[in-house]
C-alpha cells in the first residue's frame, strides 16, 4: 500500500515534527508523514506514504473522506499549488519528517 | 435568352463579396459599426498614434518617454517603472495566429493541443477559449490565474533591467479573511524587499469575480483594480491586504503612509472577461506589457471572425510556448 490514511483530527494540534521513535521507523521504511490542513475548519488529517507514492493517491484519498470532487480542490505546500503526478521524492522531501499541505477550495470567476 | 445568360454577372458578384468579407478592409468594418462612439475613436489612424492611444488610458497612467526609449508607469507621479521597450512590439506574430487558429479548428486539433498540459490544466484552458459558449462560460480559475503570474514572474526575471515582481497566490487573501496566517500560500523564505512589485489575484466569493492588486514595495503604493468598477470589492480586500502588508514592512518604513489607488477603469462589458482584465493589469503593472494598452482590452479581447486574433488566442499561444509573447498590439 503506497499511502496510508492513520488519523484524522478536528482541529486540533498536530506536531510538526514525528516522535524520535516514529520518525526513526519511517525513515528505516523510507516512508514520511503528510498532514493535509483543510482550511475552513483546521482539521488535519495524516497520512503516511512513501517517497515515490504520487500526490493524487493521497489527494484522491483524502477528497474520498471529506465527500468532495478532488478537482475542485487545492492543495499548497510553500507557496506552490501541489501537482498531483508529482511525489515527496520530485519535491525533495525527507524521508522521517513530517510535512503539513494546506486545502483550499479552487477559485473561478468572471 | 434563358436565365443561364444571368449565371457570370452572379458569379462575378459572389467572388466579389466573398473577396470583401475576407479582407482587412471588413474587419475593420464590421468592428467599425460594432462598437460604441467612444471605440470608434480609438480606431481612428492617427499619426501620432501612440501620444494618442496613451492620453486614453485609464488606469495607471502611462507616460511615453520617446528620448529614453522607455514607457513609464507612473502611479500618479509617485511611482515610476521603467524597462526598456520591445522595439519589435508592433505587430502580432503570424505564426502565432497560424497556431491558434488550428488549435481552435475542431475539437481534434483542440485536443492535440491540450495534451501537452496536464488533465486539471487542459479542463481549465477550455475556458479560456475564444467565444464562450452555454457549455463553457468563460470564467477563468486559479490555475489559469496562477499559471500566468508565473509567466510573468519569469519573464520579469530575464529582464535584467525591469523590475522584480513576485506573484501571490490567490488564496492568500482567503486565509487573511479567515483570519488566519499566509501558512502554505507563501514561500517558506519571503522577504518583502527582495521585490518591487507583488502582484496579488483576489478571488471575491460573493460575486464569483476577479479583481487585482499589484504592490509596489519601495513606495508602499497598492494600485487595485476591479472591471465590474466596484470600490466596494476592493475595499473588502484591502481590509485584510493592508494590515498583512504592513505586518511585512519594518517599524521605520510603517510611520510611512501608505499610497493607495483604486481604478475601475477599463469596466468589462461581459460577464466572464475579469480574469483577463485583471491579469493584464498585473502583468502592465509589471511593466512587462508596454504594448498592450489598457483601454484597448476590450476590443481586442476575441473577434467573432478571427478569435485566434484576440488577447485569450494570445495567452493559449503564451501556455503552450510556456512564455509570454512581448510582441504585437
Amino acid at each position: 500500500m503506497d499511502s496510508q490514511l492513520i488519523s484524522s483530527s478536528g482541529g486540533t494540534k498536530v506536531d510538526e515534527l514525528p516522535s524520535e521513535d516514529e520518525a526513526e521507523d519511517l525513515k528505516a521504511s523510507n516512508k514520511l508523514k503528510l498532514v493535509i490542513q483543510r482550511t475552513n475548519d483546521g482539521e488535519k488529517t495524516e497520512f503516511i506514504l512513501k517517497m515515490t507514492t504520487p500526490f493524487i493517491k493521497v489527494f484522491e484519498a483524502w477528497s474520498k473522506r471529506f465527500h468532495v470532487s478532488p478537482r475542485t480542490q487545492r492543495f499548497l505546500f510553500q507557496g506552490e499549488k501541489v501537482l498531483d503526478q508529482s511525489t515527496p521524492k520530485m519535491m525533495e522531501w525527507k524521508a522521517g519528517r513530517s510535512y503539513v499541505i494546506d486545502n483550499m477550495i479552487g477559485q473561478e470567476g468572471g | 435568352m434563358g436565365s443561364a445568360a444571368y449565371l457570370p454577372p452572379i458569379l462575378v458578384c459572389i467572388a466579389l463579396s466573398v473577396e470583401i468579407c475576407s479582407s482587412t478592409a471588413w474587419n475593420a468594418l464590421r468592428t467599425w459599426f460594432n462598437c460604441s462612439d467612444s471605440k470608434r475613436e480609438q480606431l481612428i489612424p492617427d499619426k501620432s498614434e501612440i501620444s494618442h492611444q496613451l492620453t486614453r488610458i485609464a488606469g495607471p497612467r502611462v507616460v511615453y518617454d520617446p528620448p529614453g526609449g522607455r514607457h513609464v508607469l507612473m502611479a500618479e507621479g509617485l511611482v515610476s517603472i521603467q524597462h526598456p521597450i520591445d522595439r519589435r512590439a508592433t505587430k502580432p506574430v503570424g505564426s502565432m495566429e497560424r497556431h491558434t487558429k488550428t488549435w481552435l479548428k475542431g475539437s481534434s486539433t483542440w485536443g492535440d493541443f491540450v495534451s501537452r498540459f496536464d488533465s486539471d490544466t487542459a479542463k481549465s484552458l477550455a475556458q479560456l477559449r475564444p467565444s464562450p459558449t452555454v457549455a463553457r462560460d468563460g470564467h477563468l480559475d486559479d490555475i489559469i490565474i496562477i499559471r500566468y503570474i508565473k509567466l510573468i514572474e519569469e519573464a520579469s526575471q530575464k529582464q535584467s533591467a525591469g523590475p522584480r515582481v513576485k506573484g501571490m497566490l490567490p488564496f492568500l487573501n482567503v486565509k487573511l479573511q479567515l483570519g488566519l496566517s499566509p501558512g502554505a500560500t507563501m514561500p517558506k523564505s519571503f522577504l518583502l524587499f527582495d521585490y518591487d512589485v507583488l502582484l496579488i489575484p483576489v478571488h471575491i466569493p460573493h460575486a464569483r469575480h476577479w479583481v487585482a492588486f499589484a504592490v509596489l514595495v519601495d513606495y508602499r503604493t497598492i494600485l487595485g483594480y476591479d472591471s465590474l468598477g466596484s470600490i466596494g470589492n476592493l475595499d473588502w480586500a484591502m481590509k485584510t491586504l493592508q494590515p498583512w502588508l504592513d505586518s511585512l514592512y519594518d517599524v521605520e518604513s510603517q510611520r510611512k503612509s501608505w499610497t493607495v489607488r483604486h481604478y475601475i477603469e477599463p469596466t468589462q462589458s461581459n460577464n466572464y472577461d475579469c480574469g483577463i482584465y485583471a491579469l493584464m493589469f498585473m502583468r502592465w503593472c509589471s511593466a512587462l506589457a508596454p504594448s498592450i494598452l489598457l483601454s484597448k482590452l476590450e476590443v481586442k479581447l476575441w473577434n467573432p471572425l478571427w478569435p485566434e486574433k484576440g488577447i485569450r488566442s494570445r495567452m493559449l499561444w503564451e501556455f503552450a510556448r510556456d512564455q509570454l509573447e512581448p510582441r504585437g498590439y
